[in-house]
């Protein structure tokens, strides 16, 4: 069932246009994220969901009421802020027992709430604590608490993860995900970071300039990117300009291989991940390069490969496969046809 | 060549310490002789003056006037600036920034070109010289100095706790009371003793406007021109330590946050 759905909704500023006629439905019990580079229209995105812009045309519809004029206030969903947004003059129950203020909670029943919720955050220790008091990881947890607490219909993440350092960071994702089978509900998350969608998410809805590019799973939208900027963005990629006569073939230096496609430009761009580019897997689509660098790089091994053209491919391979090749080999390289795509 | 450096900034700055500290402290000092001439070496010591001070009904008159002043005007300057401040700080319009520098002309303007300009205006409004006249006249200047540290807080608050506090289900007016005003309380607090301060203190634009009853200031000036007395001192020095109690306290709270 859909939980949320957003209808035809664009959003200018003057006049750039920053929300392009867009249309999402998420799902009830979500983790889904918009995924983006700055100024993509992400937050802005999640602000017209939150109620603190208005869309200029379309509609959000949440459970399958159209809430698009409604104030913040007046909406059951939650956000928690990239920069905290706690309360300074209140201490932790207090920030969390806001929301149930507003809901006019008896007493009895807001401290059993906010006690759950701290014990949901494991933060019952800092219960009296001022937000300054805390470290950026303990005000990140109240802030969720904060806005779990009001028991919302979606929860809003706007890069709730931004402002920590790199381990806390990875520690607080996998909470977050396990936060999320928990309760049940359903999530929205917004993000620059495509290691973070990958790894949480359900589904990743890939947004630049306003607009969404792709809207899959994380294996779907790695291996099988549907556009140009996906596939570029998303992980590392060779992207290889290659010619076309037909929508049976394509050449790549000077050679025209097998391979279906949709493409009816005589230019297209060929895309292959550097872990599909293979120098022993037999397969049609064959290259003769010569290795230009190799670099080691922890648990894989990054090969720099340059084509007689001058074409530079990349290739990687794990560190624990034997190191047999040397800089200034030429190598034959074949690339796996089921993960290539060629766009316009 | 560093040492002379040291010794040149700390002899300026010591300097000015003087010159402004030294009159204040020979008024304290001579505001306990027992003579009523103010010469050296003071011979006896007493407290003679400030007892005085407190028989001598026009001067607790002029104190009474002076509070009255004060704190009416902080109030209006109070209930005028935190929503114009707010406003100044939350919404962009035609005219904002011309408009800022329009509030805030009052306190660069020197007192006295307010003070004749109100005289001429007010008796053609139907305002007559009175103490009504001063409390418009201190309420003017206010104002800027209210909306200028409150706008500063403005500026400093973080804007995603207004809209936290939205997303948590509050209206506009409860995320005002309950969000915003606590979180400005320092710089209000601060904001009015300032005021309290200033208008305590202020000549210019009361000289013009007063009519009959005095504020302290002008009650002070006027025993100034029958000669400097001793109690004189003794006034001086009472405004000199509630006013310095005063600005201390308003520092410290706009130091907070």
């Amino acid at each position: 069932m859909s939980k949320l759905e957003l209808k035809g909704i664009s959003k200018s500023y003057g006049s750039s246009l920053i929300v392009n006629n867009l249309d999402l439905e998420i799902q009830d019990g979500e983790f889904l994220t918009i995924l983006g580079p700055s100024g993509c229209g992400k937050t802005t995105t999640l602000r017209m969901i939150a109620g603190f812009e208005t869309p200029d045309n379309g509609q959000v519809l949440l459970n399958k009421q159209d809430i698009s004029q409604l104030p913040p206030y007046k909406r059951n969903v939650n956000t928690v802020f990239q920069n905290y947004a706690l309360f300074p003059h209140l201490n932790v129950a207090e920030n969390i027992a806001f929301g149930l203020h507003q809901k006019k909670l008896s007493k009895t029943e807001t401290n059993k709430r906010v006690d759950e919720m701290l014990e949901l955050v494991q933060m019952t220790a800092f219960k009296t604590r001022k937000p300054f008091e805390m470290s950026g990881g303990q005000q990140q947890r109240v802030a969720i608490a904060r806005a779990i607490a009001p028991d919302p219909e979606i929860l809003l993440l706007d890069e709730p993860l931004g402002a920590l350092d790199l381990k806390l960071r990875k520690q607080m994702q996998f909470e977050l995900k396990q936060l999320h089978k928990d309760l049940n509900k359903t999530f929205v998350y917004v993000t620059h970071d495509q290691e973070e969608a990958l790894t949480m998410s359900d589904r990743i809805a890939v947004m630049n300039h306003g607009v969404i590019e792709q809207l899959s799973d994380s294996q779907t939208l790695y291996n099988h990117p549907k556009t140009k900027f996906v596939a570029g963005f998303i992980g590392e990629a060779n992207l290889i300009p290659v010619n076309i006569a037909n929508k049976e073939t394509f050449t790549l230096e000077d050679k025209t291989f097998n391979f279906n496609h949709e493409i009816s430009d005589s230019k297209g761009i060929l895309f292959i991940r550097p872990e599909n580019v293979s120098f022993d897997t037999i397969h049609d689509i064959s290259l003769q390069v010569t290795i230009e660098d190799v670099i080691f790089v922890g648990n894989h091994r990054k090969y720099k490969l340059v084509t007689a053209s001058g074409q530079k491919i990349i290739k990687t391979e794990d560190s624990s496969v034997a190191l047999t090749k040397i800089i200034g080999q030429s190598v034959t390289i074949y690339l796996v046809p089921s993960l290539i795509q060629i766009y316009n | 060549m560093k040492k002379i450096r040291a010794f040149i900034i700390s002899f300026s700055a010591f300097s000015v310490l003087w010159f402004l500290y030294f009159p204040i402290f020979i008024i304290i000092w001579f505001s306990f002789n027992k003579e009523s001439v103010s010469s050296f070496p003071i011979e006896h010591y007493s407290l003679d003056w400030y007892i005085k001070l407190f028989h001598n009904q026009s001067m607790i008159n002029a104190v009474e006037v002076s509070f009255i002043i004060a704190i009416s005007s902080t109030l209006a300057a109070l209930i005028i600036g935190i929503p114009s401040a707010y406003a100044l700080h939350k919404y962009n319009y035609f005219g904002k920034n011309f408009l800022l520098k329009l509030i805030l002309l009052p306190i660069t303007l020197p007192g006295i070109v307010t003070g004749v300009a109100m005289l001429s205006l007010f008796p053609l409004m139907g305002i007559p010289l009175s103490l009504k006249a001063v409390f418009i006249g201190h309420t003017t200047f206010l104002i800027a100095i209210m909306i200028t540290q409150i706008l500063a807080r403005f500026k400093k608050l973080d804007p995603y706790l207004e809209m936290a506090a939205f997303d948590l289900g509050a209206s506009p007016l409860q995320a005002f009371f309950k969000v915003i005003l606590p979180n400005i309380k320092t710089a209000i607090i601060g904001a009015v003793l300032l005021s309290l301060v200033l208008s305590m203190d202020e000549i210019p634009v009361t000289f013009f406007l007063i009519s009959r009853e005095n504020t302290l200031p002008i009650e002070i000036y006027g025993m100034m021109r029958r000669g400097i007395t001793p109690e004189v001192n003794a006034v001086a020095t009472l405004v000199f330590l509630i006013s310095s109690a005063a600005i201390f306290i308003s520092l410290k709270f706009n130091k907070e946050n």
